[in-house]
């Protein structure tokens, strides 16, 4: 051991500075937009449309705040979001445990055959438009039904789950027989206790994916009131370019500080369940990757 | 698939009925999500047929003409046919040798630092904007290169250049797309790569520096090698997608006025499907994408097997 460290070199110790430093920088540069735009978010107009904030608050104020907040529309578009979230991953992780289980037994004989339907789609999925005009015809237009339903499954997600229910040993299944239980009653009681590790990774996947969803309301949600945080952002901070170079010049609030507000708003929830997300996502990447 | 099983099933154990009636509990379980499936991902796909018919919203599927590849013809021979797909050639070859080798070198680079702390730092700060959406990773690209306000036009004006309108430019965008899409996923791509560096012997790197090789020398010859059938699996599997440019990315850095260069086949089918109300056309247009991606994908898992003796899908 003591040779080793006699033993690292001038070219060696020069890398490992250099390593660090470029490092160092990825995870700067990675971390700096944000900075900015807290920055930007907290400062009043003038030093903003003045081009003054970089990566500090200039006079600072929670003005901004304030004011997107106080935004019946974006609120709105919160609320909508934030219950879209919660009532989907409950309805998606129900319709995937029950969907997952009977999958990974083997006296369930149609098992193969589900496998393949679930993988076919998963490789060759419709076009959108037809997907469209289909999700009309079942009245998922305009409705709150609209955001949750389409998505309601992902192939991946009842793999990983699938997966995970295949390592129960049979003798827990046979046990809980034994004593009466009918098969709901094997896996709300029995067999989800013992899977919480798994279920809070295809939770938050699931929950990411309602927050972050753009597509499915974009082609689905037409009227403004239903309109999603992401349709609302889209809207207020890309469609509303053309303005800015325009010049027109707001009144009170700068727009760029007003935009950089919502975006950060809309990321806070994110940014609060990360450190879970990190943890549990890096997991369901190597169950995925095993057993996919 | 049903066929083989039940005929299976009459060989040993129970028939298929014979298995529902006694284990019923499991089959009703599974039917929520069988239905699930069959409205959701099936019915759409069958609906694709409207791309050779002249698809009428009133008459339905039965009632609508049907007129064979006249949309498809349509679409070949259509001006913006050309640009799409040069955009997506563009778009795709920059994905697979830009965006593509960076993660690698990443998780290289992160495998020789020592101190965890400082690794898990970096870490935590470079897989955040995977989890952002691409709508969101829009709108802070918008707001940072806005010509006016954002911090990288102030940069330019206080060394005294020109400010750019960077979203608005055709020469930029594909460029700011490129960066964008490293951004956000370098750090959680080096994922994969890190777990199979992790699973290197470590016996490997001390015989190496036994006989004299330096820190460049093992990465190069022990750490690359080692991970080589991964890096071609990752490459296959984005060469097979090599269609999904992403319509959520194109979208939320689209405007009128660098639409040209990052049109791509979902954002057009967007504006001819929803806004120009031309279904047939535009599910033409989304069926084509769809079969010269799936063949894409299935030759590239030749590939795999034939290299690596590993499936991709």
């Amino acid at each position: 051991m003591e040779t080793k460290t006699i033993k690292r070199s001038l070219p060696d110790r020069i890398f490992n500075v250099t390593n660090l430093v470029i490092l160092g920088l990825v995870g700067l540069i990675a971390v700096l937009p944000y900075v900015n735009m807290l920055a930007v978010s907290l400062s009043s107009s003038g030093p903003v449309d003045s081009g003054r904030v970089a990566f500090l608050p200039i006079e600072f104020t929670f003005e901004n705040y304030k004011t997107v907040l106080m935004d019946k529309s974006i609120l709105k578009s919160i609320g909508i979001s934030a219950l879209m979230t919660v009532a989907g991953t409950v309805f998606s992780l129900l319709m995937t445990v029950m969907f997952a289980y009977p999958l990974s037994r083997e006296e369930f004989r149609l098992r193969k055959f589900c496998n393949v339907m679930i993988l076919i789609v998963f490789i060759f999925n419709a076009p959108i438009i037809p997907w469209y005009l289909t999700m009309r015809s079942y009245g998922l237009y305009d409705n709150f039904w609209a955001l949750i339903l389409p998505s309601a499954l992902s192939t991946y997600n009842i793999i990983i789950v699938r997966s995970f229910f295949a390592e129960v040993s049979p003798a827990l299944i046979d046990a809980a027989k034994v004593d009466g239980c009918g098969e709901m009653r094997t896996l709300m009681q029995i067999i989800l206790p013992i899977s919480k590790a798994v279920m809070a990774t295809v939770g938050l996947m699931y929950g990411v994916g309602y927050w972050n969803s753009y597509t499915t309301p974009l082609y689905l949600i037409n009227d403004r009131d239903l309109y999603t945080l992401q349709l609302r952002i889209k809207s207020i901070v890309l469609d509303s370019n053309a303005i800015e170079s325009m010049n027109v010049v707001s009144t009170g609030t700068s727009t760029q500080a007003l935009k950089m507000t919502t975006i950060i708003v809309a990321a806070i929830p994110v940014l609060c369940v990360y450190p879970f997300l990190q943890k549990h996502f890096v997991k369901g990447m190597t169950i995925g990757s095993v057993k996919g | 698939m049903r066929k083989g099983s039940s005929v299976a099933a009459g060989l040993k154990k129970d028939s298929l009925w014979q298995s529902i009636c006694k284990h019923k509990g499991l089959y009703l379980m599974a039917l929520p999500g069988f239905i699930w499936f069959v409205l959701f991902k099936y019915v759409p796909l069958v609906g694709a047929v409207i791309a050779f018919m002249d698809y009428d919203i009133y008459k339905g599927i039965g009632g609508s003409k049907f007129v064979g590849f006249k949309h498809f013809a349509h679409f070949f021979q259509f001006p913006e046919f050309g640009q799409i797909f040069r955009n997506t050639a563009i778009l795709g070859a920059y994905d697979v040798l830009i965006v593509f080798p960076i993660p690698i070198i990443l998780a290289i680079l992160m495998n020789e630092v020592r101190n965890a702390k400082y690794k898990k730092a970096v870490q935590t700060a470079v897989y955040v904007p995977h989890f952002l959406s691409w709508v969101i990773i829009g709108g802070i690209f918008t707001t940072l290169l806005s010509p006016n306000t954002g911090v990288i036009n102030n940069l330019r004006q206080m060394l005294g250049l020109d400010s750019i309108y960077y979203m608005a430019s055709e020469k930029h965008i594909r460029g700011i797309l490129v960066i964008a899409s490293i951004w956000k996923e370098m750090g959680w791509s080096s994922i994969v790569y890190l777990a199979a560096i992790a699973g290197i012997d470590p016996a490997l790197y001390e015989a190496a520096e036994i006989d004299g090789a330096n820190r460049f020398k093992r990465m190069l010859h022990i750490t690359l090698p080692t991970i080589l059938p991964i890096i071609m699996t990752m490459l296959l599997l984005k060469v097979g997608n090599f269609m999904e440019i992403g319509f959520e990315k194109t979208n939320s850095f689209m405007n009128s006025m660098n639409q040209e260069s990052i049109d791509v086949f979902d954002t057009f089918v967007y504006r001819y499907g929803l806004q120009n109300l031309q279904y047939s056309y535009a599910t033409a247009v989304g069926l084509f994408k769809s079969v010269v991606g799936i063949t894409l994908l299935f030759v590239s898992n030749a590939l795999s097997k034939k290299t690596t003796q590993q499936s991709i899908i």
